[in-house]
């Protein structure tokens, strides 16, 4: 079973912490949204999880081996990294060359099958052949997830993923994540709260701290807490919120279809 | 002043775009649609920078060969073009075979890095050492800093928030009513909202062109169409809407 735990670290460039004292513990097929505007923490974090920095103050542990010892990348084969810009991630001109990228570097076993398997889940095998740049924006964001999960990783981190779709492919591509990896952990990096809505737990960043760890329900709720972090609160919430200004009160709410509700329910 | 392509066509790889014709006029034009579609191929066209296989590309009704003259160009994550040993040299860049004093490419470069808000503090650091949003908006910085007539943005709030994206959009806010052609290929619903006009791409075609709040969608845009109110990207209107439809039950 898949398991983080990040005890009490800081981490600083050089000028003041960038992350201070952060301590969260996540295990099973969870999912969570660490949720923080820019300049926030979130980037440096999920650098550090996965070793790309080195960590001196505190410790995080991967399915219980510590960054600090270990092989790192033990660690690494066991997360995949979802980037905002799929353009950046591929290495080779040939589709199925760039989804051994992984599990070859990592020496695992069965490569061509775990290829086949890949693009077979994300719906690229006929595309096989393909120069992966030439593909379409949607393609590319498949081709990347099957690129990470040829490697079989339990943890998924979706860095500011998706992004570059519009909001059908967003949904998509989201619901695809859902089911290839049911079973690992995914955490949604993200400085949307819409993003965060149809996560289990969301942690909410504000200059390098948790300042929240809850359900969405009570952090996307906290129009205090969200301000301070610099975010923005979910559509819905902020339309009950302006309703209730004018002197209509809705129940609590958190999406749009239960705003509908809500209002169709009205009397 | 108009930035017209007319009946031009370009092949690039297993793409093919043919036959458009598009003139972007004065103001903030937001190119939209969906991933694939086309959008940046044809900002690209704009640009001058993709020589085309045949049409033209005119600039108030002149044709042009090669880039467009006076013409600011924002790519997709202008951030990774930053080179230089410290900000305000990379912002300064464009100009140092401009013909300009010494002095009058560093009032332009600070003038630059004021409008994009970076802290004079960061000015003489190294670019690496900005945050995403900060080295966004410095590269932005280095595309205006040349006072371009026409801007021309892919994608310029992708991955932003906060104060960087709140300076990002001022920039475009008021770049929009300073007489200059503005465009942007965007997913931004409210970087689409305030554009005077958006061209809505779908398979290297126009699908759409008009007001946004009649091509748009995005969340608002959404729920409004699902509770039968018309279609809206604007918040404020939307809530006028929902408080006179409930206003209507009591």
């Amino acid at each position: 079973m898949p398991s983080i735990s990040v005890e009490n670290i800081s981490f600083s460039y050089g000028r003041g912490d960038v992350i201070s004292s952060v301590s969260f513990c996540a295990e099973g097929a969870a999912r969570i949204a660490l949720l923080g505007s820019n300049g926030s923490g979130k980037s440096t974090l999920i650098k550090l999880i996965d070793g790309l920095l080195p960590l001196k103050r505190g410790d995080i542990k991967v399915n219980g081996c510590s960054v600090k010892d270990g092989d790192i990348r033990r660690i690494r084969e066991k997360i995949g990294i979802v980037f905002q810009d799929p353009d950046s991630q591929f290495v080779s001109p040939v589709l199925e060359e760039d989804t051994a990228f992984g599990p070859e570097n990592y020496d695992l076993p069965d490569i061509a099958e775990r290829v086949r398997k890949s693009l077979e889940l994300t719906g690229l095998y006929e595309a096989r052949k393909r120069m992966p740049q030439t593909l379409s924006g949607g393609e590319k964001e498949r081709a990347q997830l099957a690129g990470i999960l040829a490697s079989e990783p339990e943890i998924i981190m979706l860095d500011e993923s998706f992004t570059m779709l519009d909001e059908e492919g967003r949904k998509e591509m989201r619901t695809l994540v859902d089911t290839i990896w049911k079973d690992s952990m995914v955490i949604t990096i993200t400085h949307s709260a819409d993003e965060a809505i149809s996560a289990d737990r969301v942690i909410l960043l504000s200059g390098g701290r948790i300042i929240a760890d809850g359900t969405p329900e009570t952090v996307l709720t906290d129009y205090k807490l969200l301000e301070e972090a610099g975010i923005k609160a979910p559509l819905a919430v902020r339309l009950r919120k302006a309703l209730e200004e004018r002197g209509f009160k809705l129940p609590p709410l958190l999406t749009a279809e239960e705003l509908k509700e809500a209002i169709w329910n009205y009397h | 002043m108009e930035l017209s392509l007319v009946n031009a066509s370009i092949r690039r790889d297993d793409f093919l775009l043919s036959d458009l014709s598009l003139t972007l006029k004065e103001g903030l034009t937001a190119i939209t649609g969906k991933s694939g579609s086309g959008k940046t191929t044809i900002l690209t066209m704009l640009s001058g920078l993709l020589p085309l296989r045949s049409g033209s590309l005119l600039l108030s009704g002149k044709e042009v060969s090669g880039q467009v003259p006076g013409c600011g160009v924002i790519f997709q994550f202008p951030e990774r073009q930053l080179f230089s040993e410290n900000v305000f040299s990379d912002v300064a860049f464009s100009l140092r075979h401009s013909g300009l004093g010494k002095s009058d490419v560093k009032d332009k470069a600070a003038a630059a890095l004021s409008i994009m808000g970076i802290d004079e503090a960061k000015w003489y650091e190294s670019p690496f050492s900005l945050s995403g949003g900060e080295r966004r908006r410095a590269a932005i910085a280095g595309v205006i800093v040349s006072d371009p007539r026409i801007v021309l943005a892919d994608e310029p709030t992708v991955g932003l928030d906060g104060h960087s994206y709140d300076i990002v959009m001022r920039f475009f806010s008021e770049f929009r009513d300073s007489g200059r052609i503005v465009a942007a290929v965007t997913h931004d619903p409210d970087l689409t909202a305030m554009s005077d006009r958006v061209i809505l791409i779908d398979n290297g075609q126009i699908a759409g062109d008009g007001l946004p709040d009649d091509l748009v969608s995005s969340g608002i845009s959404e729920l409004s169409l699902s509770l039968g109110l018309g279609r809206t990207v604007s918040f404020d209107i939307l809530v006028d809407r929902i408080a006179s439809m409930l206003g209507g039950r009591r």
